[in-house]
């Protein structure tokens, strides 16, 4: 019998249509950048083993569609949730600006038990752009990520690749951190005896 | 090689009788004639086909063929208890089940020209025949099919795949000849009775045995003989044949249980047909275990030591526990879709064998075309998989039905110019006017039957999305061209000249959005792909903010704008214009695709988006409403998967939100998506005819579903990656039957419930009117379990049959 609990977390990655959810998913699960995404309708997922400060993990990572129309959708998706990314593209002020909205309808939709204590990371894609392009400063994003409780901020191109493997790991101890303080509440089954002889003659069946 | 008699008999003792004078062909051990979840205990014999020698230095080649069947069945005792013998002169064909991904076992049913069956006999995978020379790991039904082909000439059934038809093979043999009419002609005709042999090959019960051999001769006696002999020893002994009191034993037990499922499961991928297809698509790890498995299985064979066992039993526990569908981890299992998918490629294959056959039938003369065909064996498959509770009504109805079933329109060939333009015909003449001179019903049941040819797909979809009317003539077509131009060129002008409204945060914000989607919609497609010439997306938007590669792109963006300028908002949507939602790319792309002209592709788009507005509200609840439809259709009429559905919390449907938000748009190819479209347009049969092509389609993927898949992450995993593998002739006419059943069980459900009001009195009426034809008696448990269930058909339902 497996002695070691297999740990699964679920991440699910929010933001506005377009900031690259499906990207980032991807170049961190299949190392593979595409520009021909569709966008995502509904949710899919994918998943992938990694071993995390020694333990094996397999992350579930949802992709959700990413406008706000959407959104009620969010039930089905995000319950069970272990961590949330909150993605914006840094060129774009307005996606950072809706991570307020993201956040909020998050929590407001898994319900989760210790709401402000629920880890959240935040993604600045798309850092591959021109500078002269670039509208959300990191030190924005960090002063924004610092009054929601020193929420973890990673700047990430997942064109290029850069930092996703970083990001991802964070958003892993992070997403475990929840899991191991749950693992308390988890039962372990008994162990089953072969080599004691019970006369159990009396079964019902 | 002299003239002989080849038999094919079931026996416990192949020495038996006069063995000196026969020749063993072919021989298959352990054939049972109980169907099980193991093999090791059932009553079983051995099968065998032997020459035998009546006429020693007979003509040399065209030697008769007298066989017989004979079946001997053995019990631990080892004597035999009952047999029977069939000449294959006697039998027409064979209905073969084969082994599913769950099932280790198939079976064969012999069909005699009397009318009379013998079987199911089940033939297990892990069986191996005893004498063959073909040494490949077949299952031992195909085997014996290979064997008797060598003898007589074997055809597969066009119009049910189960079907195998038996006929000498010799030109100038005396016995019956076939012209390939009279085949066809008994397939149909006999479709009854194979049916239900199909069936009961399909179904496990003792009970469904007893009935298929009722008044079949002596072998009936056999089969019932047997069935009670097997009871008699299960209940002495227990399901594993032996005391079962220690918890040592138990523990072994459950070892080699799961052992076997292991066994099982791994044996069925590589042995089966389909398996060996998938092997390829399996990931590395899980195609390693499979292949270990088996092999290690098949090198100690059944008799493995005890030593083996237990090094198994270990492996076994810890891989069984986990990908069995019903352990009980909680925990998303990706195994377990990586099965399901790997099961699906049995549903796939079938679907594949059912498109050819519908394309066969669209090749065929008109007379034989509108057959029911085909149907049939849809029909079958989708019963055999939807109702393992309440799947005797379907058979009854069967009988009803199939008069009116034999109208199934689809799938005919595609509507052709030369078919489109005889519609304008009047007497031989086109129609000065070019008015349509027919009703228009008879176009849309053209179009329904087999979709449009490519070359006037441009028209007859401005037809259909209501550009022009039926009764349109060639100049008021030319005049409302003229007008869509000029109007779309207006509204365009009006928001590309209003600065003020350009910059307005509304704009900006749907702007941006539009471009976004645009950007990402159909780029496979040459007509949307980048051109060289006008520069790279990127360059592109740094320059002009527009995409500019292709001047497509700018149209579908122009054209999204221009619907977001002139949208009106409907009733209950407060005031609030729908705005560009994502889908909607998906939804403009085929008419651009096929309309080309972009005026022409506005107002299309204005008149699609009539009918999809529903699925981008605000609140949801146009798609809501559909999603709540198509549950209660798998509820009503499927109600075990509707029960695991809801056990997996998936019963929202939320997994085909997709399908229906842009009907199918990314499941299909693109050339498919235009086919599906135009069909859906007709609205033909009903309005809402996308939802009953979803219920079709998860009622092919039920079972797969129910056998692997228990949460809702896995079932979506599962319905997402259905991208690709849908086919479309199957899909629509699954939908197509599934109507005219639906309808016609909603009918009884009515009778069945004003009867109830209106003759409270008599108990004996609650009984399913589905089952009318049956005594009331008979069917106690079946209505019970339809009292219990109450069903009810919500006015939900009622809309989609009764538009």
């Amino acid at each position: 019998m497996s002695s070691r609990k297999k740990i699964l977390l679920k991440i699910i990655i929010l933001g506005d249509s377009g900031v690259g959810k499906t990207s980032l998913m991807n170049q961190y699960v299949n190392r593979k950048f595409t520009g021909q995404y569709k966008a995502t309708i509904g949710a899919d997922f994918l998943t992938k083993e990694v071993v995390v400060d020694g333990k094996l993990i397999t992350l579930q990572i949802w992709d959700t569609a990413g406008q706000e129309r959407f959104q009620s959708l969010g039930v089905a998706f995000y319950r069970g949730a272990d961590c949330c990314v909150l993605c914006f593209d840094v060129n774009n002020a307005k996606s950072f600006e809706n991570l307020d909205n993201w956040r909020d309808e998050f929590l407001l939709q898994s319900a989760p038990r210790d709401p402000d204590n629920f880890p959240f990371v935040v993604l600045g894609n798309k850092i591959d752009a021109e500078d002269s392009k670039r509208i959300v400063s990191s030190k924005r994003a960090m002063a924004w990520c610092q009054s929601k409780g020193n929420i973890p901020y990673f700047e990430t191109s997942a064109k290029e690749g850069i930092n996703v493997d970083q990001a991802f790991l964070a958003i892993s101890r992070n997403a475990m951190s929840r899991e191991s303080s749950t693992e308390m509440f988890s039962e372990l089954p008994d162990p089953i005896r072969i080599d004691v002889e019970t006369n159990s003659n009396d079964c019902a069946c | 090689m002299g003239g002989g008699t080849p038999y094919i008999a079931v026996t416990s003792d192949i020495n038996n009788d006069d063995s000196s004078k026969v020749k063993l062909l072919f021989a298959q051990s352990k054939v049972y004639f109980q169907q099980t979840k193991s093999a090791s205990d059932k009553v079983c014999g051995v099968l065998v086909v032997i020459q035998k020698f009546l006429i020693p230095e007979a003509d040399n080649t065209n030697a008769i063929y007298v066989s017989h069947v004979q079946l001997k069945g053995s019990l631990n005792h080892g004597t035999a208890i009952n047999s029977f013998w069939l000449s294959i002169e006697q039998i027409r064909g064979l209905v073969v089940t084969w082994p599913t991904f769950m099932k280790s076992h198939g079976s064969v049913i012999f069909n005699m020209y009397n009318g009379s069956s013998m079987g199911p006999l089940f033939f297990h995978e892990d069986e191996k025949s005893v004498k063959s020379k073909d040494t490949s790991n077949q299952w031992g039904g195909v085997l014996l099919l290979h064997w008797l082909d060598r003898l007589y000439s074997i055809k597969r059934s066009k119009t049910n795949f189960n079907f195998f038809s038996l006929l000498p093979k010799t030109p100038n043999n005396n016995t019956v000849k076939y012209s390939s009419d009279t085949i066809r002609e008994t397939d149909c005709s006999g479709s009854s009775n194979k049916q239900s042999l199909q069936m009961d090959g399909n179904r496990t019960t003792s009970n469904t045995l007893n009935k298929s051999n009722a008044g079949h001769g002596s072998h009936t006696l056999a089969a019932q003989l047997l069935s009670a002999d097997y009871q008699k020893k299960s209940q002495s002994t227990g399901p594993f044949g032996r005391p079962s009191n220690s918890t040592q034993w138990d523990v072994f037990e459950t070892f080699s249980y799961l052992t076997k499922s292991v066994k099982d499961l791994a044996s069925y991928a590589l042995e089966h047909p389909t398996g060996k297809q998938v092997t390829n698509y399996l990931p590395a790890s899980l195609s390693e275990f499979s292949n270990n498995f088996y092999n290690n299985f098949n090198t100690n064979s059944s008799t493995h030591s005890q030593g083996n066992k237990s090094k198994f039993s270990k492996k076994s526990n810890s891989t069984g526990a986990s990908i069995g569908p019903h352990s009980d981890s909680d925990e998303y299992e990706s195994s377990r879709v990586y099965l399901a998918q790997w099961a699906r490629q049995h549903v796939i294959r079938q679907q594949e064998e059912l498109n050819l056959c519908e394309i066969e039938n669209m090749n065929m003369p008109k007379d034989q075309n509108s057959e029911f065909g085909g149907s049939e064996v849809v029909w079958d498959d989708l019963i055999g998989e939807s109702s393992d509770l309440d799947g005797d009504e379907f058979e009854v109805i069967d009988s009803a039905m199939s008069a009116k079933l034999s109208n199934v329109l689809r799938t005919k060939a595609p509507l052709s110019a030369e078919t489109w333009f005889s519609y304008f015909c009047k007497d031989g003449v086109i129609d000065p006017e070019e008015k349509l001179q027919c009703d228009k019903q008879i176009v849309l049941k053209a179009i329904f039957s087999g979709g449009i040819e490519d070359d006037i797909r441009p028209i007859v979809w401005k037809y259909l999305l209501g550009v022009y009317p039926w009764t349109s003539t060639e100049k008021e077509r030319k005049a409302i061209d003229a007008a869509n131009e000029e109007k779309y060129y207006t509204y365009k002008a009006e928001w590309l000249d209003n600065v003020e409204l350009q910059e307005s945060d509304d704009f900006l914000e749907q702007n941006a959005r539009i471009l976004k989607d645009v950007l990402r919609t159909d780029r496979n497609l040459e007509v949307f792909a980048t051109d060289e010439v006008g520069g790279t997306d990127e360059s592109n938007l740094n320059s002009t903010g527009f995409p500019g590669s292709s001047a497509s792109l700018e149209h579908l963006k122009d054209i999204l704008l221009t619907f977001h300028y002139t949208d009106v908002p409907e009733n209950g949507e407060e005031n609030q214009k729908l705005g560009y939602v994502q889908g909607m790319s998906d939804l403009l792309s085929p008419l651009y695709v096929v309309i080309q002209d972009e005026s022409s592709t506005y107002v299309c788009f204005v008149n699609f988006m009539r009918r999809m507005r529903r699925n981008f509200l605000r609140d949801q609840s146009g798609m809501g409403e559909q999603l709540e439809t198509l549950t209660e259709l798998i509820k009503v009429f499927n109600y075990p998967l509707y029960q695991h559905l809801e056990k997996a919390n998936a019963e929202n449907m939320f997994c085909s939100y997709r399908w229906l938000l842009i009907w199918f748009k990314r499941e299909l190819e693109f050339s498919e998506t235009l086919n599906l479209w135009e069909i859906l347009w007709t609205d033909y049969l009903c309005t809402d005819f996308v939802i009953l092509v979803a219920f079709g389609i998860l009622l092919r993927h039920g079972n797969v579903i129910m056998d692997h898949l228990v949460r809702f992450d896995e079932i979506l995993k599962y319905i997402n990656g259905l991208n690709g593998e849908l086919c479309l002739n199957v899909m629509i006419k699954d939908a197509e039957i599934l109507f005219y059943r639906l309808k016609y069980r909603i009918e009884i459900l009515d009778k069945q419930q004003k009867e109830r009001e209106s003759n409270m009195v008599v108990e004996g009426a609650l009984v399913d009117l589905s089952l009318e034809d049956k005594p009331a008696v008979a069917n106690v448990q079946v209505t019970e379990h339809k009292n219990n269930k109450s069903i009810v058909v919500s006015d939900r339902i009622r809309k989609l049959f009764y538009a």
